[in-house]
C-alpha cells in the first residue's frame, strides 16, 4: 500500500518536474523579450544582465510607434487574412470533391501526394519560378501577389486538414437531403459547411500563424518599404553594427501578441475539431 | 459651357502627361545613414533633370544580398540600379548580373582612390569596370591621444609592436581603462578584427586561388592576436561593434583596432561621447608589411537586365562626382571615395580625420577576391574564436581553418 502511494507520488513529482522545466524552457525566452522591452538601453548593454528592468521606460515602444510599425502591421494581416480565405475557398470545394467523387487511375491520390510534395519541398526551391511568375503577372512588390505565393504554404494543408474532416461527415446526412430534394450546392452550403465549421476554424487558425511569420518570400517579393511585412520590418533592428535590442524586443512582442492570444483559441477549437461527432 | 472648357482642359492635361513621359529609374540601395545621403543625390538629380524619376528603396542589410540575387539572376530588371557590398562584387560581376560600364562610353577618371576604384573591376584589379565606388568605407584605427601623450608613447603607433607595448603602459596605470577592445565574436566581427593583423604580418588567406593561412607569419598574427588579448575586457570574445563603440565613446578604451567612418563622427560629438576631441583616428599599423586596413567599400553598379541603362550612367556619373560627393559629404557623413573631396578643405576642417582616412584607403586591402568569400569569413571566424578562448592553439587553429578553406575553394 505504502509503495503505491510512494510510487504515485514520485509519478507526480516527476510529472511536475518535467511540466515546469518544459515550462521554462518555453517562457523564458518570451520573459526575457518582455523585460528588455521596458529596459534603457544602458541597462540592456550592461555585462551583468539584470531580471527586472531598474527604470521601466516606454522609449522602444514609442519608437516603434513613430517608425510607422502598425503600417507593416496591417499589412501582415492582411497578407495572412487574405491567403488564409483563398486557401480555405480553394480547398474546401477541394477536399469535398475529393472526398465524394470517384476519379479514374487513382487521380485523386496522386494529386493528394503532389499537393504534399509541394509542401514538403523547401520554399526557397519555388522562390526563382514564382518570382520570374508574379513578375509576369505584374504581382511583384503588391500584397496580392504574397497573398497567392503563400498558397504554397497554406494550400496543400488545407487540403489535407480539411479533407479528414470532410471524409468524416456521414455520407447519410447528405443521402438524406439529396432524398429531400436538395442540389449537390445547396447540400455542400447547407449541410456539409456547418458540420466542418470547427475544422475550418482549425485550419485557419493553423494557416494563419503559418503565413504571419513567413519571411523568405516576403524578403524576396516585396521591394518597397510600404509593402513590408512584419517580419522583414523585424529584421532591420538588425543592422551591421550594432543589434537595437530595446526596439526588436518591443516589437518581437508587439507582433507576437495577436499569435499568441490566437493561440489560445486554437486549443479549444482543436479539441473541438478533434472531436466531432454527429448525431 | 464651363464644363466643355473643363473637359477640353483635362484633354489637353492627359495629352501633355502623354507626351511627356518621365523616365524612370529604381534604385535598390540602404536604410540609414547611406540611404540618407544617397537620397540627397537623389533629390538633386531630379531637381536638375525634371523629366526623370527616381525611386529609391531604402532597404535593410540583412536580406539586400538575397533580395539583389534573385532579381539579378533571374534577369527581372525590377531595379536598374543597385548598391552592392564589395564582398558581394566577385559573384556579381563574375555572372555578368552588372552592365559593364566602359561599353556604354565610361573612362573613370583617376580623381578615384585606387584601391576604391579595383574592386569595381572584374577581374580584379583591372579587368572590365562594372561599378562605381560610392562608400568609401574602411577600417580605422582609434587611440586616446591624450593617454599617449601622458605616457609619452608613439602617436600615431606606426607598428602592432607599438599598439601592444601602449596597451600594456596603460592596462596597467590606468584603472578602469582598457589598454585595448575589438570585436571578438564569432564570424564576420573578429575576421574583420584580425584582417589588418593578419596582413600587416605580411601573411594572408588566399592568394592566387589557394590557401596560404597555414603559414608561420599567419601563426604569429594570431599569437600577436592573442597577447593583446590580455589586455582587453573580460568577455571581449562575444564583443560587437555596439559595445566597441559604446566602451570608445565613455572612455574606457584607449585603443580600438577597428572603427568605422560611419560611426567615427560620434566620438566628437559631446552629446553621445566623453571623449570629445581626444580620440585620434589613424590608419592601422603594419609590422611586416605596411599598414593594410580592410576595404569595406558600397559599390553602385547598373542592372544588366535594366531597360534604362544610359540614364542609369548619367545617375551614377552624377553622384559619384566630385561636386556631389563633396555635398553629400559635408551634408550627411557620407565616406567619399574621390582624393580631391578627401583633400578638400572645407571637408577636412569639418572632418578631422579625413587625412588618415584618404591614407587608409590608399593603403586599404580588400578581401579575397573569391566566389565564396561568405563560407571562408565563416571557417576563419569560427576557428579564430576557438584561439581567442584557448580552445585551440594558434597553429592547430589556423592549420584545421586552411583545411577547411581549401575544402570550400575546391568545390
Amino acid at each position: 500500500m505504502n509503495i503505491w502511494r510512494a510510487t504515485r507520488l514520485a509519478k507526480r513529482a516527476l510529472f511536475w518536474a518535467v511540466l515546469l522545466s518544459v515550462m521554462v524552457f518555453v517562457l523564458f525566452p518570451i520573459y526575457w523579450m518582455l523585460t528588455t522591452s521596458f529596459k534603457e538601453p544602458l541597462e540592456y548593454a550592461t555585462r551583468t544582465p539584470s531580471w527586472f528592468p531598474h527604470r521601466i521606460t516606454f522609449q522602444h515602444y514609442r519608437e516603434i510607434w513613430k517608425e510607422g510599425a502598425y503600417r507593416y502591421f496591417i499589412n501582415t494581416v492582411l497578407v495572412s487574412l487574405g491567403s488564409t480565405l483563398l486557401s480555405l475557398g480553394i480547398a474546401f470545394p477541394a477536399a469535398y470533391g475529393l472526398a465524394r467523387f470517384r476519379f479514374p487511375a487513382k487521380l485523386d491520390l496522386i494529386f493528394l501526394l503532389w499537393v504534399l510534395l509541394v509542401r514538403m519541398a523547401p520554399p526557397v526551391v519555388l522562390a526563382i519560378p514564382l518570382y520570374t511568375t508574379l513578375q509576369g503577372l505584374g504581382l511583384l512588390n503588391k500584397l496580392t501577389g504574397l497573398v497567392i505565393a503563400y498558397q504554397v504554404y497554406t494550400l496543400p494543408y488545407s487540403i489535407w486538414m480539411l479533407l479528414r474532416f470532410v471524409r468524416d461527415v456521414p455520407i447519410e446526412v447528405e443521402e438524406a437531403a439529396a432524398i429531400d430534394g436538395a442540389s449537390r450546392l445547396r447540400t455542400l452550403v447547407a449541410i456539409v459547411l456547418p458540420l466542418v465549421g470547427p475544422g475550418l476554424v482549425a485550419t485557419a487558425i493553423f494557416a494563419v500563424i503559418m503565413t504571419w511569420n513567413e519571411f523568405i518570400y516576403a524578403l524576396l517579393f516585396l521591394r518597397r518599404p510600404e509593402v513590408f511585412t512584419l517580419p522583414i520590418h523585424i529584421s532591420h533592428f538588425i543592422t551591421e553594427y550594432e543589434v537595437l535590442w530595446g526596439p526588436l524586443m518591443a516589437i518581437g512582442i508587439t507582433s507576437s501578441l495577436p499569435i499568441l492570444i490566437l493561440s489560445g483559441y486554437v486549443q479549444k477549437h482543436l479539441l473541438r475539431g478533434f472531436a466531432i461527432s454527429f448525431k | 459651357m464651363v464644363r466643355k472648357i473643363f473637359l477640353m482642359f483635362l484633354f489637353l492635361l492627359c495629352v501633355a502627361a502623354l507626351a511627356l513621359p518621365k523616365e524612370k529609374l529604381v534604385i535598390a540601395g540602404r536604410d540609414g545613414g547611406y540611404g540618407a545621403a544617397l537620397q540627397i543625390a537623389v533629390d538633386l538629380f531630379m531637381e536638375r533633370n525634371p523629366d526623370v524619376e527616381i525611386e529609391l528603396l531604402k532597404l535593410p542589410y540583412k536580406g539586400l544580398y538575397e533580395k539583389l540575387v534573385i532579381d539579378l539572376s533571374a534577369g527581372g530588371g525590377a531595379y536598374d540600379i543597385v548598391m552592392l557590398d564589395d564582398p558581394w562584387a566577385t559573384e556579381f560581376m563574375s555572372l555578368g548580373w552588372l552592365a559593364p560600364l566602359e561599353e556604354l562610353g565610361y573612362t573613370p577618371d583617376p580623381d578615384f582612390v585606387p584601391t576604391a576604384l579595383s574592386v569595381c573591376r572584374y577581374p580584379y584589379p583591372d579587368g572590365t569596370l562594372y561599378a562605381l565606388p560610392h562608400v568609401g568605407n574602411v577600417e580605422l584605427f582609434a587611440y586616446r591621444k591624450d593617454l599617449f601623450a601622458k605616457y609619452g608613447l608613439a602617436s600615431p603607433p606606426k607598428t602592432w609592436a607599438d599598439v601592444l607595448e601602449a596597451a600594456a603602459v596603460i592596462s596597467a596605470n590606468e584603472p578602469g581603462v582598457y589598454g585595448v577592445v575589438f570585436r571578438g565574436r564569432k564570424g564576420n566581427p573578429i575576421v574583420t578584427g584580425f584582417l589588418p593583423i593578419l596582413w600587416g604580418f605580411g601573411a594572408d588567406i588566399v592568394k592566387d586561388g589557394e590557401v596560404v593561412l597555414n603559414s608561420k607569419e599567419a601563426v604569429a598574427a594570431l599569437k600577436f592576436f592573442l597577447l593583446l588579448k590580455q589586455y582587453a575586457p573580460e568577455g571581449v570574445e562575444i564583443w560587437n561593434s555596439s559595445e566597441v563603440k559604446e566602451a570608445l565613446l565613455a572612455g574606457d578604451a584607449a585603443i580600438a583596432i577597428e572603427v568605422w567612418p560611419a560611426w567615427v563622427p560620434d566620438l566628437d560629438n559631446p552629446e553621445k561621447s566623453k571623449v570629445v576631441g581626444k580620440v585620434e583616428i589613424a590608419p592601422a599599423p603594419g609590422l611586416v608589411e605596411k599598414s593594410s586596413p580592410m576595404l569595406g567599400a558600397w559599390l553602385l553598379g547598373i542592372s544588366s537586365a535594366s531597360r534604362n541603362k544610359e540614364l542609369a550612367l548619367e545617375f551614377l556619373k552624377f553622384v559619384t562626382s566630385a561636386e556631389i560627393q563633396k555635398v553629400l559629404t559635408l551634408k550627411a557623413g557620407h565616406a567619399p571615395t574621390r582624393v580631391s573631396v578627401l583633400t578638400d578643405p572645407e571637408v577636412v576642417a569639418k572632418y578631422r580625420w579625413f587625412p588618415s582616412q584618404l591614407a587608409a584607403l590608399e593603403a586599404a586591402v580588400p578581401r579575397p577576391r573569391v566566389l565564396v568569400w561568405s563560407e571562408i569569413e565563416g571557417i576563419l571566424g569560427e576557428y579564430l574564436q576557438l584561439a581567442l578562448i584557448g580552445e585551440l592553439s594558434p597553429e592547430k587553429a589556423l592549420a584545421e581553418a586552411a583545411g577547411r578553406i581549401a575544402e570550400v575553394l575546391g568545390d
